[in-house]
């Protein structure tokens, strides 16, 4: 190898080594120091934030006490059902259809379990993308939580929807006039149905919790939309 | 890039590659290709051989830098649609696209005056018009040309290490999401940050090549000059941008209409 190439070889290493390597110290020194975005929104918008963060916070909470309370009145239940379907249980025709309705309280508990269990993961989605909000996270991510939120609704409208239905459906479901059952049928009966009427208040609400978020998550979209993009991460000069 | 007098000037007019200067768009188009081709090919001697006072050539820099608005922003309008709506928002406002369509050459022309005020304080000859037809003609060249290679090399890059680059033309890069610092990233970004380095001197170098030949300044006087004028750019760039968006959200409704689905 003539020596001009061998130099020209050594400068056009150093051309490229010196700026390649400055830059890689540079960024590699500025990672060591990363730190993480603020947040961009107005005072009055975090505030708002952190006040929804706090009633979502407390829905949760509700919500997982309700969770808590079907799991009581499923069992409840299931103990009604053991109890009605046994031989010596002192119904006489009365029975049967205590039974059959016992079943179908049963079943209502048990959709309605998954939905609050729905609803509450809803709920938690929420206050992801409104913590989020408040901390500055990256816009791409609150939007992908968004998105999954948007096409998670419909289903959980749908679950809510037949629970309604089939508790309606349940209200009817022991065709037999109350008044005429005779003891302890009668008691039974009203055992039943106070957990009956606990289903029904609560998918209803359910329903009206639902239906709230959906709003929300709405806003939450237009304010995040709104919110400036977090991109000062890398920004060459001219 | 010759100021008019002389052997050389003369012979510069009368070169068989000039294009004529009343031509059509196609016939402008074509001579914008081969011109073009030939100032990356040598960008020195292309640059020296420019007649910056001949006849026409002041309206001949304007019809190219048309040209080079046109090809940046189809350039720019390209890459938008490579970038995923979930990161720039469903609505694109967040992105800004006052300084994406004409903030910039509000700036270059900016620049220029600065470039001109700075070589006649340090003793430079020509005129301001001459300095703005030489200084568009590389332009209008080196605009889309470094923006259509920094879009390249950032998308290129941007996928390599999971992220979203923007390019704002000429040589501006804003990065939509952090990407995580490991060393393989740390290297590609390193890269990326070198050859962003050669393609910032290249445009720096062809500045001072064609004010050398405009103004007859010595390299340093022209440096000087150039560093100065970069100098100011920096300091008058806020208002300029602040400017530029107040003027555009003003014209949105009737500049929306050209700008399609941007």
């Amino acid at each position: 190898m003539p020596p001009i190439a061998g130099k020209r070889i050594l400068v056009g290493l150093l051309a490229v080594g010196i700026p390649y390597g400055g830059s890689f110290f540079y960024l590699w020194n500025q990672s060591r120091n990363v730190v993480p975005p603020k947040p961009r929104l107005s005072e009055d918008a975090l505030r708002t934030l952190e006040t929804v963060e706090f009633v979502l916070n407390d829905h949760i909470t509700s919500a997982e006490a309700n969770l808590s309370g079907m799991e009581k009145d499923e069992a409840r239940t299931q103990e009604r059902i053991t109890w009605i379907s046994q031989r010596e249980s002192p119904y006489g025709p009365s029975g049967a259809p205590l039974l059959s309705w016992a079943e179908l309280i049963y079943r209502d508990g048990r959709r309605l379990e998954s939905s609050q269990k729905m609803v509450v993961q809803e709920i938690k989605l929420c206050r992801l993308v409104t913590k989020g909000l408040r901390e500055g996270i990256d816009r791409s991510e609150l939007l992908k939580t968004i998105r999954a939120l948007e096409e998670w609704a419909p289903r959980v409208q749908q679950t809510i929807e037949d629970t309604e239905l089939s508790t309606k459906k349940t209200a009817i479901g022991i065709g037999t006039n109350p008044v005429l059952l005779a003891e302890p049928a009668y008691t039974e009966w009203n055992i039943l149905s106070s957990l009956h009427y606990d289903q029904e208040s609560r998918i209803s609400s359910l329903g009206k919790i639902h239906s709230d978020l959906v709003s929300f998550v709405d806003a939450l979209k237009k304010l995040v939309d709104r919110s400036p993009p977090v991109y000062e991460t890398l920004r060459f000069p001219f | 890039m010759s100021s008019g007098h002389g052997e050389s000037s003369r012979s510069a007019r009368q070169n068989p590659d000039e294009p004529p200067l009343n031509m059509g768009i196609l016939d402008t188009a074509a001579s914008f290709g081969k011109e073009a081709w030939r100032f990356f090919r040598s960008p020195r001697i292309s640059i020296a051989e420019f007649d910056a006072q001949g006849k026409g050539q002041g309206k001949l820099s304007l019809i190219y830098m048309a040209f080079a608005f046109i090809l940046t922003s189809a350039f720019v309008l390209i890459e938008l649609r490579l970038i995923p709506e979930t990161v720039t928002g469903s609505s694109t406002r967040a992105i800004k696209k006052d300084e994406l369509i004409f903030t910039y050459w509000i700036l270059i022309l900016l620049f220029v005056a600065f470039l001109h005020a700075g070589c006649r304080l340090l003793s430079g000859r020509a005129t301001l018009r001459a300095t703005f037809t030489a200084s568009l003609r590389i332009y209008a060249f080196l605009v889309p040309g470094t923006t259509l290679l920094m879009i390249f090399l950032s998308q290129l890059v941007a996928s390599a290490i999971s992220t979203y680059w923007l390019v704002i033309p000429p040589l501006g890069v804003v990065g939509f999401k952090p990407f995580v610092p490991t060393t393989g990233n740390l290297l590609i970004v390193a890269g990326f940050v070198t050859a962003y380095f050669y393609l910032a001197l290249f445009f720096l170098m062809c500045t001072v090549w064609a004010l050398h030949a405009t103004h007859k300044l010595s390299y340093l006087r022209t440096c000087l000059a150039a560093a100065a004028s970069i100098g100011a750019l920096l300091l008058v760039k806020p208002f300029v941008i602040g400017a530029g968006r107040r003027l555009y959200e003003v014209f949105e409704p009737l500049i929306t209409p050209f700008l399609g689905g941007l």
